[in-house]
């Protein structure tokens, strides 16, 4: 399997073709995050389409190559915010056009609990969960690919659930009050 | 085997990364231990959490609407990009080259003054207070934000705080955002005059660069700067509109607006520009313009927070490299001569590739020579070209290649920059590239006011000759219609 870096170069070359490898490597990871930062399936689908085009077409501005894959996350998160401000207009003008409170909200992700722990997981333990399950790479792929030693991300991944349980927990505990 | 060393290795035991001693101990300690075991089973709930979640992401498809979108977009994209791309990588020079940033910075001034002078036009401000007042202002900062969008290199935002002294130079802090992806740099900009030279610090890529800049060009920025009578007196030849009493940040202001090509020396296809002046102090508020350079590509920008007569200290003026800085690609570049040796190697890069002279000196008409000059380069079989080729075949490296093409390549701003410099200085250039061949030994191809009823004159062969004016006369005279 060729590194990240090698399809960001044939791209740069004029091999647009080559993009795919990039998207097929990236698309679930990139969903898993997008679907925790918004909620919804559909909204995180769209988002994922438009920070991948728009990765494509800033590929020239990327400065280490080797590190699409954080750069792409970012773009991922830029994508989400403008499309949360959006939203958030689009939901004040239904309450303000069907004068009541409870404005329609997107359906959740069958387990938006899950998600949107993930998502607020802080770096790098996000990473490696996104990686691991979303992205399904095994510890060693982990480890070549964000050039860790193995013992450090068994440690991240450890270290990760905690976080994650910790964080459903308290999500639980609020829904319950 | 403790509890917390069972633990610490419950992970790498899911991932079966353990070897059969050490997965043995784990799984007797598990056997005895019912807190680890549950310990265990919380993690593989989530771990199946996990996988099901994961599975159930896996289903979305992305790939062939991606790729539909890349290539529908490539297409318009292209389309536009053909047109300019030449443009743009004479803009990407442009911008690469602190001197010409410099410059642009400089035009933020020119407009200041610009505004001062636009005055003249109404009876209740007196041009000459004005012009003693600025002309006591030792130094002075103020806030400029600038956004710049392009079709192919899309939208950025570039925010700068301008610290300006007369005795040491200039310093600016700049940070710009490119609007699509979201990334930020930063640079750090010192002009130093003592020192003929630009130093820049690129604070995100941690790199440094120092340019040189030729005397001529130094020499030509000073009277720039420190004669803003020229400039006022230049900028008065424009057209202006007065906008009124109005209140702007706060301030009681009266408004000037300039829609004439002839403030930005004819390089620009449209330009507004817009002038806010505090009634009580005669002293610019706040300055927008909105430029269209070229097809497509537009600058809009503002100037505010302006703080006249500031208190500077040498050591702001003093670029500080920290030691982990590399040097930047343009460290040690020459910044191309903006004078009349420069301007005529500019002319001679144009024929010994083109064959011909640019038809103007605008913006525009630098972009198709540049369009010109890159397909020569590519695809020409003029000996200059097929010399450039080698040269880049034997550059050793893309680094040394990429840097040798620019530094050629920048010559060309000469174009421009020098025909701006002259007009800044009231000295009359007038251009006819567009009937004048390098065979016209006799036709002057390029003409401005040296000194009193002289004229420098620069004929289609690029020889230079000063002439009186009457001699000049003769000579436009003679010209092809």
């Amino acid at each position: 399997m060729e590194k990240d870096g090698y399809y960001v170069a044939r791209c740069l070359d004029g091999h647009p073709d080559d993009f795919r490898h990039l998207v097929r490597r990236y698309q679930p990871v990139l969903l898993a995050h997008l679907a925790g930062k918004l909620g919804s399936r559909d909204g995180a689908e769209e988002a994922a389409q438009e920070a991948l085009v728009r990765a494509y077409f800033n590929m020239s501005k990327l400065k280490e190559p080797q590190k699409f894959f954080s750069w792409l996350l970012g773009i991922g998160e830029r994508v989400a915010k403008e499309q949360q401000r959006k939203e958030s207009v689009r939901r004040q003008r239904e309450m303000v056009r069907a004068s009541t409170q409870e404005a329609l909200k997107p359906e959740l992700s069958p387990d938006y609990g899950l998600e949107a722990a993930v998502a607020g997981l802080p770096e790098p333990y996000r990473q490696v969960i996104l990686l691991r399950y979303y992205g399904t790479l095994s510890c060693a792929g982990i480890a070549n690919q964000l050039d860790m030693p193995l013992g450090t991300v068994t440690k991240t991944l450890s270290r990760a659930y905690a976080l994650l349980r910790e964080a459903m927990q308290q999500r639980q505990e609020a829904n319950e009050v | 085997m403790n509890c917390a060393e069972c633990q610490e290795q419950l992970v790498p035991y899911i991932e079966q990364l353990l070897d059969e001693a050490q997965a043995e101990q784990v799984a007797r300690h598990l056997q005895e231990c019912p807190s680890c075991q549950a310990e265990l089973e919380g993690l593989q709930t989530l771990q199946a959490r996990l996988v099901s979640n994961g599975k159930a992401v896996a289903q979305s498809d992305l790939e062939e609407d991606v790729m539909n979108r890349i290539i529908r977009e490539q297409s318009v994209r292209l389309k536009s990009a053909t047109q300019a791309s030449a443009s743009l990588r004479l803009r990407r020079l442009i911008m690469n080259n602190p001197t010409t940033r410099v410059a642009a910075a400089a035009a933020v001034i020119v407009a200041c003054v610009a505004g001062m002078m636009l005055w003249q036009g109404t009876e209740s401000i007196a041009l000459a207070d004005v012009l003693a007042k600025v002309e006591q202002i030792q130094a002075y900062m103020f806030k400029s934000t600038t956004t710049m969008e392009d079709p192919t290199m899309g939208t950025s935002t570039t925010e700068s705080t301008v610290l300006l002294s007369n005795d040491y130079g200039m310093r600016v802090d700049q940070s710009s955002v490119d609007a699509e992806t979201g990334e930020e740099s930063q640079v750090e900009m010192y002009v130093l005059p003592q020192e003929k030279a630009i130093v820049m610090l690129h604070l995100s890529e941690k790199q440094y660069a120092r340019v040189t800049l030729d005397d001529a060009t130094l020499e030509n920025s000073k009277i720039e700067n420190r004669d803003p009578r020229a400039m006022l007196k230049h900028l008065l030849a424009c057209e202006y509109r007065d906008l009124g009493r109005s209140v702007v940040d706060g301030y009681q202001v009266q408004g000037f607006e300039t829609t004439d090509p002839k403030f930005l020396g004819g390089i620009a296809r449209n330009h507004r520009m817009t002038l806010w002046v505090d009634v009580d102090t005669w002293l610019p508020v706040r300055s927008e313009t909105e430029t269209e350079v070229s097809e497509g590509i537009r600058a809009t920008g503002a100037e505010y927070d302006f703080q006249w007569g500031v208190a500077v200290h040498a050591s702001q003026f003093e670029p500080d490299i920290p030691d982990d800085f590399t040097p930047h690609q343009m460290n040690n570049f020459r910044q191309p001569s903006y004078s009349e040796q420069g301007f005529i190697e500019a002319l001679q890069l144009a024929v010994e590739f083109t064959g011909h002279y640019p038809d103007g000196l605008s913006h525009d008409s630098l972009r198709s020579l540049t369009m010109e000059i890159t397909q020569a380069i590519t695809t020409g079989d003029s000996p200059a070209a097929q010399q450039w080729r080698e040269q880049i075949k034997a550059a050793g490296s893309k680094e040394a290649a990429i840097r040798m093409g620019q530094e050629r390549m920048m010559k060309l701003t000469s174009l421009t920059m020098f025909n701006l410099l002259l007009a800044g200085q009231q000295k009359d250039p007038v251009y006819h590239g567009d009937v004048v061949t390098p065979a016209d030994v006799e036709l002057p191809l390029m003409r401005w006011k040296a000194a009193d009823g002289q004229y420098r004159v620069i004929f289609g062969d690029l020889h230079a000759e000063t002439v009186s004016a009457d001699l000049l006369a003769e000579l436009e005279a003679a010209l092809p219609q």
